[in-house]
């Protein structure tokens, strides 16, 4: 007898999220005992890292990790954030897909399903509640409220055990879990390194953890300013696909397709509007809430086929080098660090992304196993540190690509360097719901290539500088242990005095100092020879010229002097022509009182002829300007060391000479 | 006579001396210029070593290379040479000597000493080279001592008169300090060397020394510097003709060849080693055909040196070169004792006096 359809049917019911997550507990990222408690970290301190700096507060977290048994662990939170409102407290914790973070927007979650995640594997290993302490502020108090609940799977809600009150004097949270099946430990992929980690990225947040043996860290924060707050950018049409596009239509306010594609997408000029109309021949001015199927992937055929600016990158955010480098001073304590940020960058034609570096090198740099120090690679996604799956991620492939012999690190595994490399995008590209390793998308692996080799070379240039030091020394010490030796017994073999070798012993190191710069120390000889040659032709030519330029002097003054002197005499005859003049006038006016101003004319006149006399006296500066102008070109020419120089230098001279007795002329 | 070796020895010191001290010299010569001291010593790379056809052994090129103070590497190396160089000074001086060895162990407590006794063997060469003195002169005396000498002549030994035909029957052992030896007295006409101290017994045995008036020299082997001296100083200074009997193989040859010579190795010393007009008596390849000796076949090993020896410049002689080709051709070589054959008196009263017959 067949079971009809209807009875078949009797056991169909909606699985809600929090039951299929409960199933696919995995799918959270929670695998392993050391991995689940490391992702419990991570969901917990990225929220407080989010809602922190969305009050513009300077991130404050307390961690207790206490151990109450085998693989049990009663874990204390609490951070200075804005806190929850009570309505929203168990929606945030116990309602899976609930959250802010479905935007297109660089953010450390991106699913919503953090939190809740926590309390569901906490209620899943223990049974045991969750206890959530918050404080916020409304209507300029603080309120406080202290509740126990649980997670009602069925429903994806919470239940309220207990609510009490709570007094805090600042805001924040305060959650407090148990779980079982979970294990710390100080493993790369273990809660410690975990928060380690963070706070390279996170060089403004300050972290206080007690780990179970009740020991302390404090680690302090690098750097006081509140990261600039990512702004909400629109996708690029390349980054979109025609579900996106159709979900966009569906839940617009525009009324035609038109100004759907404008309002909710970047790069979306009116001029590609058009591109579009063309290519897929449709109506733009159709409503949106009717789009088909076919016609949101035929829009997006269309994208693909267009080209576009790159999309905005105004949303990104990163780090900054100043920042990552405190981070990681703060931290590492290296003896060498160096940072970059590349310039934004798009993979997939339509997502923009950045990418920072930073090598840091000796110190606590590196990881320390069994006794030895080995590299480690620090990955990161808009500030959050991937600690799994390092095998199939874009960083990890990209840093095995690079030669790095070439930059001077023959066995990278046993350096002590700790390699940096941070994504900042709005759409990290991971690989799998447990967003532990970003895609190898070409641009991407192109981009953490860049900026590590160009961190790398610098990393080379000090490496190189540190070796040459050494070697200077050791080879200065050589010098000095083995030359007063030398001397001294080959004074005892000849039978003389020990001379004096201080010049001796400075050339010497002179000379292998040269050696050690890659040049040819006979060379460097051969170079002072040669400079001392240049000297002497220089002094020659020195004398030579201020002979000439004595010569020249005495010419130009007898120039000027003849100059004068026939100024002199015209003015005499003007002064002549003028007494003339005057007599006429004399004669005419006959009259005493005017003769006076006469006299007084030829008083003007004679303190007119003293100050063409300055004039003179200015040429005469301006010939000597000149003449120190010929100087100048002649010294440029000399430093090009020749006797042949020196030559073509006289002919500068007399040529310029010639030049000044033109202007005599 | 004895007056003018000991005036020959005195001047050899004084030599020795003065070019010690030359070598300081010329350092703090340069410092006192101010100029980076650097002292030139000969090259001993193959490349440098040449066969001088007139003196019929190898030589030094003129080839040098220099070493700098200014160099880090060179450095050490003129800081071990000053003080060798001060070493054997004192040597010289105090008419005292050392081996290589002993050098090595006193060069602890220098400033700048060695790290093994390779290094010290090296510098020690590298004065030899850049002074042009062998290390005895230097006072730097090989560890093995010489061959066995047999027959009727006389030895000072610093105080001591030494009759080689008196010093039982292995004879008067050569000391590595043969040149401080004095030669008193002899009635001897020449020198026969062997190859094996069994033909050196035999030729004792049988009296070999008086029948042919003869020195017997028992090599051992390959001829130790002091032997090599020994031979030539006698051939030198007592115008005896030297012989040179041993296996008929390619390393017999050799044996000979390195008494004649000298060897590539000591090409700045072997002016004072070869011996250019001593003689090889045997056993040639002709010896093993015309004596129908009995033989070896000869082994790989035999043969590619055979073909080496062609090629070296010291072979260059017919008489060499016939040998040779004859050896590769029958294929075949035979030792020395193998006269015994004919009896054990065979080898003195019939093969040497017609091999130094048909030499002479």
């Amino acid at each position: 007898m067949s079971q009809q359809a209807s009875e078949l049917f009797e056991n169909f019911q909606d699985l809600t999220p929090s039951e299929f997550f409960r199933k696919n507990k995995q799918m959270l990222g929670f695998t392993g005992k050391i991995r689940s408690l490391t992702i419990v970290f991570h969901e917990l301190i990225t929220n407080s890292f989010d809602a922190a700096e969305e009050a513009g507060i300077l991130p404050e977290i307390e961690i207790t990790l206490q151990r109450l048994g085998k693989d049990h662990y009663v874990l204390r939170h609490s951070d200075n954030g804005p806190g929850i409102p009570e309505n929203y407290i168990m929606r945030v914790y116990c309602t899976m897909f609930a959250g802010s973070k479905f935007r297109n927007i660089q953010s450390r979650g991106q699913q919503g399903l953090g939190c809740s995640g926590c309390v569901l594997l906490s209620q899943m290993t223990t049974g045991e509640p969750a206890r959530v302490k918050s404080a916020w502020m409304e209507d300029g108090q603080i309120k406080g409220v202290d509740l126990e609940f649980k997670m009602d799977v069925k429903k994806n809600k919470g239940m309220r055990l207990k609510r009490k009150k709570y007094e805090s004097e600042h805001t924040g949270v305060c959650i407090e879990l148990q779980f079982k099946d979970v294990s710390y430990s100080l493993a790369e992929q273990g809660a410690f390194e975990y928060i380690r980690r963070t706070m390279i990225g996170n060089p403004h947040a300050k972290i206080t953890f007690t780990d179970p043996t009740a020991h302390k860290y404090i680690f302090n924060r690098a750097a006081d300013v509140v990261p600039v707050l990512p702004t909400e950018v629109l996708p690029h049409p390349r980054g979109v696909t025609a579900d996106d596009l159709l979900f966009m239509a569906q839940h617009t306010d525009k009324k035609r397709f038109r100004s759907l594609l404008t309002s909710s997408l970047s790069r979306m000029s009116s001029k590609r509007v058009a591109e579009i109309e063309e290519l897929t021949g449709f109506d733009l001015n159709k409503r949106p809430k009717n789009m088909q199927w076919e016609e949101a992937e035929e829009i997006v055929d269309a994208f693909s086929k267009m080209t576009f600016m790159a999309p905005p990158t105004s949303g990104l955010i990163p780090i900054g080098d100043k920042q990552i480098e405190n981070g990681m001073k703060e931290i590492l304590k290296p003896e060498f660090i160096e940072v970059t940020t590349r310039k934004p960058a798009t993979y997939r034609g339509g997502v923009a992304f950045i990418i920072e570096a930073g090598l840091a090198y000796g110190g606590d740099a590196g990881r320390l196993v069994n006794q030895q120090k080995k590299s480690e690679i620090m990955r990161f996604a808009n500030r959050v540190p991937l600690s799994f799956d390092q095998g199939s991620c874009a960083i990890t492939e990209a840093l095995k690509s690079i030669d790095w012999k070439r930059y001077g690190l023959k066995d990278l595994d046993n350096v002590p360097l700790t390699i940096f490399v941070n994504m900042i995008s709005t759409q990290v590209p991971y690989l799998s719901t447990g967003k532990q390793s970003i895609a190898p998308e070409p641009e991407i692996l192109s981009e953490v290539r860049q900026a590590t080799m160009k961190v790398a070379r610098k990393l080379q240039k000090h490496l190189r500088a540190k070796k040459a030091a050494k070697e200077e020394a050791l080879r200065s010490k050589i010098f000095e242990d083995y030359v007063p030796v030398i001397i001294k017994e080959s004074a005892k073999l000849a039978e003389t005095e020990v001379p004096e070798y201080q010049e001796v012993l400075a050339k010497v190191t002179r000379r292998s100092l040269a050696e050690l710069l890659g040049e040819n120390p006979d060379d460097v000889e051969e170079v002072k020879e040669k400079a001392e040659e240049v000297k002497e032709v220089k002094k020659k030519v020195k004398e030579a010229k201020e002979v000439k330029e004595a010569k020249e002097v005495k010419e130009v003054k007898e120039k000027v002097k003849e100059v004068k002197k026939v100024k002199e005499v015209k003015e005499k005859v003007k002064e002549v022509k003028k007494a003339k003049e005057v007599k006429k006038k004399v004669k005419e006016v006959k009259e005493v009182k005017k003769a006076k101003e006469v006299k007084e004319k030829v008083k003007k006149v004679k303190e007119e002829v003293e100050s063409n006399n300055d004039i003179d006296e200015s040429i005469e500066n301006n010939v000597s300007v000149e003449n120190d102008k010929s100087v100048e070109d002649i010294e440029d020419i000399e430093n090009d060391d020749s006797v042949e120089n020196t030559e073509s230098a006289k002919r500068v001279v007399s040529r310029d000479r010639q030049q000044t007795f033109d202007d005599f002329g | 006579m004895a007056d003018k070796k000991n005036e020959k020895n005195l001047s050899r010191k004084k030599i020795s001396y003065n070019k010690l001290k030359g070598l300081g010299e010329e350092i703090i010569e340069d410092v006192v210029k101010k100029d980076i001291p650097t002292l030139k010593v000969p090259s001993r790379g193959t490349s440098n070593i040449v066969y001088d056809e007139n003196k019929g052994y190898f030589v030094l090129g003129d080839r040098y290379g220099k070493r700098s103070l200014g160099n880090v590497k060179q450095i050490k190396k003129i800081g071990q040479m000053v003080h060798v160089a001060n070493f054997c000074k004192d040597l010289v001086q105090r008419e005292k000597t050392a081996t290589l060895r002993e050098m090595y162990y006193v060069s602890e407590g220098w400033d700048i000493g060695f790290d093994n006794q390779q290094e010290s063997n090296i510098v020690g060469e590298d004065i030899e080279v850049t002074l042009g003195m062998s290390r005895e002169d230097l006072g730097l005396m090989p560890e093995e001592d010489g061959a066995s000498v047999y027959g009727n002549i006389v030895f000072q030994e610093d105080d001591i008169e030494i009759n080689a035909l008196k010093s039982g029957k292995s004879g008067y052992t050569i000391s590595p300090t043969i040149d401080e030896v004095e030669f008193l007295d002899h009635d001897v006409e020449r020198v026969i060397a062997v190859e094996t101290m069994g033909m050196f017994h035999r030729m004792v045995q049988e009296e070999a020394y008086k029948k042919f008036n003869t020195l017997i020299v028992g090599l051992k082997g390959q001829a130790a510097r002091a032997t090599r001296r020994f031979l030539k100083r006698v051939n030198e200074e007592l115008n005896l003709p030297v012989y040179i009997c041993n296996d008929g193989d390619p390393w017999g040859f050799h044996i000979a060849m390195v008494i004649i010579s000298g060897s590539a190795k000591l090409a700045h010393v072997n002016h004072d080693l070869a011996t250019p007009n001593a003689k090889f008596l045997g056993v040639t390849a002709s010896d093993i055909v015309n004596y129908d000796l009995p033989t070896d076949p000869l082994k790989d090993i035999d043969v590619l040196r055979l073909k080496e020896l062609a090629n070296d410049p010291r072979y260059n002689d017919p008489m060499w070169q016939t040998e040779i080709k004859k050896m590769l051709k029958i294929g075949k070589k035979a030792e020395q004792q193998s006269f015994s054959k004919y009896g054990l008196e065979y080898v003195v009263d019939t093969y040497f006096p017609e091999k130094l017959e048909s030499l002479s």
